[in-house]
C-alpha cells in the first residue's frame, strides 16, 4: 500500500525571481520519494525553469548534494519521509559558487583537490608485479573506509572553517592525501605532507568539529583522517614511515 | 617533528596546565591561608608569600603559559580567516613574540621590586 505525502517545497531561486529568493510548490509524493523525486516531479508539472543538477540517481556520483533543510544531503539518497517535515527547503551546497538556482560549480573543491596531490606517483615505475599490501599494515588496516569518497562537496560545504578561509584544503583533499601519504607504494609523501603542514591551509587549522563526518553520505570519518595526520606530523615516524 | 605540529601540541599542553594552575591560583588566593580565609588580607601577607622562591617560580610559569596559550591562540584565530599570506604570517608570528617577550619580561621584572 502507498502513502501519500503532502509537502510544500522551498527551493532557493538564484537569480531571484521577480524578487523573491525562493519560491514555493506543494507537491505530493509517494513514500518512497527522495529530495530528486520531489524537484523532479516540480520540474515537470509546476515549474520546467527550476534548475538542478543530477547523474546517476543512485548515491554513486555525488552530482546532487544540495542544502536540505540546512544540512547537505544527496537529493537522490534522502527519502523526503525520513527527513519527517511538511515543509522542505532546498538551497545550494554553501561556499560554492552558485551556477542556478540549486545547482553549484565545485570549482573551489577541486582546485584543494588539485593542490593535495590526488594522483597516485609509483616508486617505482617501471615495476609490473601486483603490489602486496600485507594484512597487518597500517594502510590496510586504516584505509578500507576511507576510500569511497566520491567528491560531492558535501564536506567543503559542511566545514566552517571553509566558510571563513578560502585556502583551507577542506576535509575530502586532506582524506585524498591522507590515502596516499598511508600508501607505502606512493613516491610522492614528502610533497603532500609540505602541503598538509601549511599553517595557512593545511590540517592545522582544522576545529575537530566533526561536521563533515556527520554529513558524509559515504560515512567516511574525515575528521579522523585530519586528525591522523595531525599525530602523523608530530611524531612522523609513527605513521609516514615507508 | 614539524614546527607547526609543536605549536599544536604546545597549544594543547598549555590548555592543560592552565586548567590545573587556573583553578589553583583560584584556591590561592581565596581559601589558602587563614588571614584570607577570615577577612584579615594584609599586603604584608600577600609580599611574604610572593617572596617565596618557590611561589615565584609557579607565578612565573603561570604568566609563561598562559601568555604563550593566548597569543598563540590569537595567531590561530587570526590564522583561521586565511587572509593572510606567507610574509604575513611571519610578520604576525614576530609581532606576537615581541610582544609576548616583553610582557612576560614586564610580568617577571615585577618580582625584583619586592
Amino acid at each position: 500500500m502507498f502513502v501519500e505525502l503532502n509537502i510544500t517545497l522551498r527551493v532557493s531561486r538564484h537569480p531571484a525571481r521577480n524578487g523573491k529568493a525562493f519560491d514555493e510548490y506543494r507537491v505530493q509524493l509517494e513514500e518512497r520519494m527522495s529530495v530528486l523525486d520531489a524537484l523532479f516531479r516540480v520540474q515537470r508539472e509546476q515549474d520546467s525553469s527550476l534548475g538542478f543538477r543530477c547523474s546517476c540517481r543512485v548515491g554513486m556520483c555525488g552530482t546532487c548534494a544540495v542544502y536540505v533543510n540546512r544540512v547537505p544531503r544527496l537529493a537522490c539518497s534522502t527519502l523526503v519521509r525520513s527527513l519527517e517535515c511538511d515543509v522542505l527547503t532546498i538551497e545550494p551546497l554553501p561556499h560554492y559558487p552558485i551556477v542556478k538556482d540549486v545547482a553549484v560549480s565545485l570549482q573551489p573543491f577541486f582546485e584543494q583537490w588539485r593542490r593535495a596531490k590526488p594522483a597516485f606517483r609509483p616508486r617505482k615505475p617501471e615495476a609490473r608485479d601486483l603490489a602486496r599490501i600485507p594484512k597487518d599494515s597500517k594502510y590496510r588496516r586504516l584505509t578500507p573506509t576511507k576510500r569511497d569518497c566520491i567528491t560531492c562537496g558535501a564536506c567543503f560545504a559542511a566545514c566552517s572553517i571553509v566558510g571563513m578561509n578560502d585556502h583551507y584544503l577542506g576535509p575530502a583533499a586532506i582524506n585524498k592525501a591522507f590515502l596516499r601519504v598511508l600508501d607505502p607504494r606512493d613516491a610522492a609523501r614528502e610533497e603532500r605532507v609540505k602541503v598538509l603542514d601549511r599553517s595557512l591551509d593545511g590540517v592545522w587549522r582544522c576545529h575537530t568539529q566533526f561536521n563533515c563526518t556527520a554529513v558524509c553520505p559515504r560515512h567516511i570519518d574525515l575528521t579522523d583522517s585530519i586528525v591522523r595526520i595531525k599525530r602523523a606530523l608530530f611524531w612522523p615516524g609513527r605513521l609516514l614511515k615507508p | 617533528m614539524f614546527r607547526s605540529a609543536w605549536e599544536w601540541y604546545l597549544q594543547r599542553v598549555t590548555g592543560g596546565l592552565l586548567l590545573v594552575l587556573l583553578v589553583a591560583h583560584f584556591w590561592v588566593e581565596h581559601f589558602m591561608s587563614a588571614p584570607l580565609r577570615h577577612g584579615h588580607l594584609t599586603y604584608q601577607v600577600i609580599q611574604a608569600r610572593i617572596s617565596n622562591p618557590a611561589w615565584q617560580a609557579i607565578d612565573i610559569a603561570f604568566l609563561i603559559i598562559a601568555l604563550y596559550h593566548g597569543l598563540n591562540g590569537l595567531r590561530n584565530i587570526i590564522l583561521d580567516y586565511g587572509r593572510l599570506e606567507k610574509r604575513g604570517v611571519a610578520v604576525l608570528t614576530m609581532v606576537l613574540v615581541v610582544v609576548g617577550a616583553v610582557w612576560a619580561w614586564w610580568g617577571i621584572r615585577a618580582f625584583s621590586r619586592l
